[in-house]
Parts: C-alpha cells; sequence; structure tokens
C-alpha cells in the first residue's frame, strides 16, 4: 500500500513541473504581444498544446490570417481584436500571412510557427510563389533549432511570385539593431543575426533551461506610383553558438580524458592482453 | 559473395554510409521531417546539422520524457496520444532493423567506422592490442543493458514525470560521443564547448561527454570499438536481434578448440564465436561485421546467412587472402612479406 500512495503523491507533486514542458522541440516562433521595438507589419503565434495556437497581427489593418500548412491546403482565419485562433490537422511548421490593403500601401506580413507533431517539411510552401510583394526566409530553423545570432540566413524577396532584386530591405530586432540592405539579382538578401543581446546578468532569467528569443522582421518595401508595396516576415532569433558556453574548457575535458587513457597505450609484455 | 571480398567491401559500405549519414542534409532535405528515419538503428546523431538520418534512441528518449512520463504525471489513462509515437519509433526501428539486423553496427554506424579508423592508424603507430580478458567480458558486456535500461528508458521517463530534474530529459544524448565525433567532423564545435548557465547538469554533462570522448579517442588506438562495448544501441539491436533474418551462423567443428583466429580477428572480443555453435555462436555484442567470417580458414564453418540463405561463407581461399593483407588483430602486413606470401 505504502508504494502505491508513495507513487501517486510523486505523481501529483510532479505535475506543476510537467504543465512547463508543453511544445518541446518547437523553434521559438515570434513572441506573442505587440510589439514596441518596430512600426513593421507583424504577425505573432501562441502556441496552445500541441496543436492550437492563437495568432495575431499587429501594425496594420489586417482582417484575416491566410494559414498555409506544410502540405500546401490554407485556411482563412478571421481577426476578431486583431487575433484568431488556429488549430491546423498536421504538425511541423505552418506559413502564417496577413494582408493590410488599402489606396496608400499594400502590406504583407508574414510569419511561421512549428506545431511539433508530424507533418511534412515547410520546403514547398516556402518555395511556392505568393501574391504581392513578400519576403520569406530560404529555410526556417530545423527542430530543435533556431536562428542565432551570428549566424547569416538567406531571404527571398518575390513580386507575384518572381524573384524581386533591388528592393530595399529593412532589418530590424527588438535589441534594438537596424540594417538596410539591398535584394540581389535572384532576389535573395542575406541577413546576419547581431550579437545585440544584453549581457547575461541583464537578459529575464531562461525558462526550462531554453536561451531567451529576441523577435526581428525582415521587410523589403518598394513605391509604384502612390502605393507603397511592403513585404515583411517577422521570428525570432537567440543568442549565439557558444553564448555562456566555453569551448577552451570542452577541449580541456576531452584532453584529461586523453591524458587518463595514455597510459593503456604503453604496449605489454607479452604482445596482446 | 566471397568473405575476402566482403572482407574488403566493409570499409567502403563504412566509409560511404558515414558520408551520406554525416554530410547528406543536402541530398535527402534540411528539415526533420525530410531525413531518412528519425529512428535509424545506428548513432546518427540529431545534434549534427548537415546529417541525413536521426538515431532511433533521440526519440525513444524524448517520448519516454514528454509523452509518457508527462501523461503519467497529467494521470491520464494510457491514451494513443501517448502511446503511439513510442510504438512508431520503434516499428520504424524494426523496419530498418529487419533489413540488416546488427550488422548496422558494423556496416553503417559512423561512430564504428571513426573508431576503427583510428584502431588502423594505431597499427600503422605499431601500438599494441588491448583486449577484454576472457574473466570480465560479461561484466563489460553487461554494461551496455545497464545504460540502455537507465539513460535510455528509466531516467527520461522518471525526468518526465517530474521525479528528475529537466536535464535528465536525455542523459545517453547528453553523453554521447557520437554528439562530439559526428559535429566535429562538419566543423561545428558547439557540442564540445561546456555551457555555464542554467541547469548545473548541463555543465557536468557536457564535462563528461568531453572526457568520455577524448578518453575513448585515444583508448580505441589500441583497444578495438571501446564505445561500442557500453552503447544502448547495440543493447537495443540485441533484443531484437532473433527476429531479423540476418544473423551470423556457425557450424560444429572439431578444428575450432585449436584455432581461435576468429576470435582474435573479433573487434569485439567475443569469445563465443569460437567456443559456441549456433545461434549461441551469434551473441548481444556481435556487430555482424563479418572478420570472424573472413579470418576462419575452414570451408563453410562460419557464415554470414539471411535466413536459409547463406550470403558468405569462410573458406581456406579466402582465408589466405585475407592473412597475406593483415593479421587477425587488425595489424598490416609488410608489402615485402606480402609479396613473399604471394608468391609461395
Amino acid at each position: 500500500m505504502r508504494v502505491p500512495m508513495f507513487l501517486a503523491m510523486a505523481l501529483l507533486a510532479a505535475a506543476p513541473a510537467a504543465a512547463q514542458h508543453a511544445n518541446h522541440g518547437a523553434p521559438p516562433a515570434a513572441n506573442a504581444g505587440e510589439p514596441d521595438w518596430t512600426k513593421l507589419p507583424t504577425l505573432s503565434a501562441a502556441l496552445r498544446g500541441r496543436t492550437g495556437a492563437q495568432v495575431s497581427a499587429f501594425n496594420g489593418a489586417a482582417s484575416e490570417i491566410i494559414a498555409t500548412a506544410p502540405d500546401g491546403t490554407t485556411a482563412t482565419l478571421a481577426l476578431t481584436s486583431g487575433t484568431a485562433s488556429y488549430k491546423p490537422a498536421t504538425g511541423n511548421y505552418h506559413l502564417l500571412a496577413a494582408v493590410d490593403s488599402c489606396d496608400a500601401h499594400v502590406a504583407t506580413a508574414a510569419t511561421a510557427v512549428y506545431f511539433p507533431n508530424p507533418g511534412r517539411a515547410p520546403t514547398d510552401i516556402l518555395a511556392a510563389p505568393r501574391q504581392g510583394l513578400t519576403v520569406v526566409p530560404e529555410r526556417l530553423p530545423r527542430e530543435h533549432s533556431a536562428y542565432r545570432a551570428g549566424e547569416t540566413w538567406r531571404f527571398l524577396v518575390t513580386m507575384d511570385g518572381q524573384p524581386f532584386p533591388g528592393a530595399k530591405v529593412r532589418f530590424e530586432t527588438a535589441n534594438g539593431s537596424r540594417a538596410e540592405l539591398v535584394s540581389e539579382v535572384d532576389g535573395t538578401v542575406d541577413v546576419t543575426f547581431p550579437e545585440d543581446f544584453p549581457p547575461r546578468d541583464q537578459r529575464p532569467p531562461e525558462a526550462h533551461g531554453r536561451p531567451v528569443t529576441a523577435d526581428f522582421v525582415v521587410a523589403a518595401t518598394f513605391q509604384t506610383g502612390t502605393v507603397q508595396h511592403i513585404g515583411a516576415f517577422n521570428y525570432s532569433y537567440r543568442p549565439g553558438a557558444y553564448d555562456g558556453s566555453s569551448l577552451a574548457t570542452g577541449a580541456g575535458f576531452a584532453v584529461l580524458g586523453m591524458v587518463a587513457a595514455a597510459p593503456l597505450l604503453r604496449r605489454r609484455k607479452g604482445g596482446a592482453k | 559473395m566471397n568473405a575476402y571480398f566482403m572482407n574488403r567491401l566493409r570499409p567502403w559500405v563504412q566509409a560511404l554510409s558515414l558520408v551520406v549519414l554525416v554530410y547528406g542534409s543536402s541530398v535527402v532535405g534540411f528539415y526533420s521531417a525530410e531525413k531518412l528515419s528519425g529512428a535509424l538503428p545506428v548513432l546518427s546523431c540529431a545534434y549534427d546539422q548537415e546529417n541525413s538520418a536521426y538515431c532511433v534512441l533521440i526519440p525513444l528518449q524524448h517520448q519516454l520524457h514528454h509523452r509518457l512520463g508527462e501523461g503519467l504525471v497529467k494521470l491520464q489513462a494510457v491514451t494513443m496520444g501517448m502511446v503511439m509515437p513510442l510504438v512508431f519509433t520503434m516499428l520504424s526501428f524494426l523496419v530498418f532493423f529487419l533489413v540488416l539486423n546488427k550488422a548496422f553496427c558494423g556496416w553503417i554506424c559512423p561512430l564504428g567506422t571513426v573508431q576503427e579508423w583510428i584502431y588502423a592508424a594505431g597499427r600503422r603507430l605499431g601500438l599494441g592490442t588491448r583486449r577484454v580478458p576472457d574473466g570480465s567480458r560479461g561484466r563489460v558486456s553487461a554494461v551496455k543493458w545497464v545504460i540502455l535500461a537507465l539513460f535510455v528508458l528509466a531516467v527520461p521517463l522518471v525526468s518526465g514525470m517530474g521525479l528528475a530534474p529537466h536535464a535528465f530529459r536525455d542523459p545517453w544524448c547528453q553523453v554521447c560521443p557520437s554528439r562530439i565525433v559526428t559535429t566535429l567532423l562538419t566543423a561545428n564545435g558547439e557540442q564540445v564547448a561546456v555551457p555555464f548557465k542554467g541547469d548545473w547538469a548541463d555543465t557536468a554533462f557536457a564535462a563528461l561527454r568531453n572526457l568520455v570522448f577524448g578518453f575513448g579517442a585515444l583508448f580505441a588506438l589500441t583497444f578495438r570499438q571501446p564505445f561500442c562495448r557500453i552503447c544502448p544501441m547495440l543493447s537495443l539491436h540485441a533484443l531484437f536481434r532473433h527476429f531479423a533474418p540476418l544473423r551470423l551462423a556457425k557450424r560444429a567443428s572439431d578444428r575450432c578448440d585449436r584455432c581461435g583466429l576468429c576470435a582474435k580477428a573479433c573487434p569485439m572480443d567475443i569469445r563465443e564465436v569460437q567456443t559456441r555453435v549456433g545461434a549461441a555462436a551469434f551473441t548481444d555484442d556481435c556487430t555482424l561485421c563479418g572478420r570472424c567470417v573472413a579470418f576462419c580458414p575452414e570451408d563453410g564453418t562460419l557464415a554470414l546467412a539471411l535466413g536459409p540463405f547463406r550470403l558468405v561463407e569462410s573458406s581456406k581461399a579466402a582465408f589466405a587472402r585475407v592473412t597475406r593483407a593483415e593479421s587477425p588483430e587488425g595489424d598490416p602486413k609488410p608489402a615485402r612479406r606480402r609479396a613473399k606470401e604471394a608468391a609461395s
């Protein structure tokens, strides 16, 4: 009787810890909440369990979000007070896009959200042609990975599905970095994520061992007559690969292991034993 | 197939497998969903960003942690959502496993290949050979079972239930030397770096990972396959080895007692390949590398068999050719001696 009682109590005591485990493996999506660091149009997706998300649009007047599943199927999500609920049937990366159109501008905001359940890779939907001026990454981070400071990733600017060279591209991060870039002949633009995170002792505590993230947006702009076209993609990035880690210490431990093994290399008398 | 040819073929298969598994993302795809498999029966490390497949041990630990352990804590009934991922992982593993059985270790595993290269370097340097003494082999062999039971199965489950720190969610992957070896092969030193942030266990795991890697990397110069001896993948294979049709087959022979070249050739120091016959000769430590078959001087005594078909059999002719190039322990023979033996 004591053992089942102990197990039951242990399970109950552990419940709060387990509640923190939701959505492991999901790359960090754009942080929820209205951004105060940019005026460019952005989207956010806050996961609700393994199969749902609350999606929101900011800095624009979009009335709906188009969600594209990795198999190419789309769903239209009507925004109420700027938010909507999304519950896809399959997992992996889904692309979200919202168009805010008026006489003065056409702005397309886009982001991606990763659902931990199985689903196709986003290769096809990232390569699929899109209407208007859009920016998408050539690749999204792999599962259990993230865009990281110090890394360079390629984004693709397209207009009505065709690569769009010469577009003025703005890169902004929630940590305050700003950069002006221009898309290449093939519509690509390489973005290097800056090492702009504050010192570790000035960051918020890491939740459950996960590094802090900061949002960024890559936006291409183009003017036709009186209409300004904006295509933006926002997501998040993490501190650099060696942030808070020591390669030298690791190498030191490896050398220590080798030193421990060195005596075993001496040849024994009488040959192999 | 001729046993000599098999012995020559295996290093090429190993090298090709290493290239495909460690660098294959440019061919098969970048994302997890595009990999050849997420439950491969070899240590193709998920931390390698350029790989083409994932080792089965990482989803096994994570599903025990995230699904089963957390599900139990939430006092749910045993639902499809908890158990089905585990079932699919094991089924994927078994589909691959049925093709090659434990030959995944001896022919495909990148970590096994690198260890063989290091040992071969040790031969070129003229270093001695160390073996596990017969009296200790049982204890050494048991370690891999303990690691499978504790590091791969029990601890992730207990951690998922919140009864152990979260850093213990995948303890085998935290210390697995393949995590360092395969990532270093892609010029990525991240897995060597020791984190000094967050959980103390992450720091301790990284230190232990480097210690184990450093020790094994040097020890492999003189001791064959040190990591394989304790690898939980080998024990996972061993659990299912009698279900797959590919196996080591041994016929009784009066001469085996006086010979023992097969046991000397075995990189896992398996004595039973000499002393036992039938299924008993195919032990849980066997990696189906086939060296025992190549170094057996008797026609048909040892074979790699697929069901009723004997694919590669030992033979006097193959033995003569194999031993011209190297000793059973893997020491290369000088070219002059090889030429003399060939002439005679």
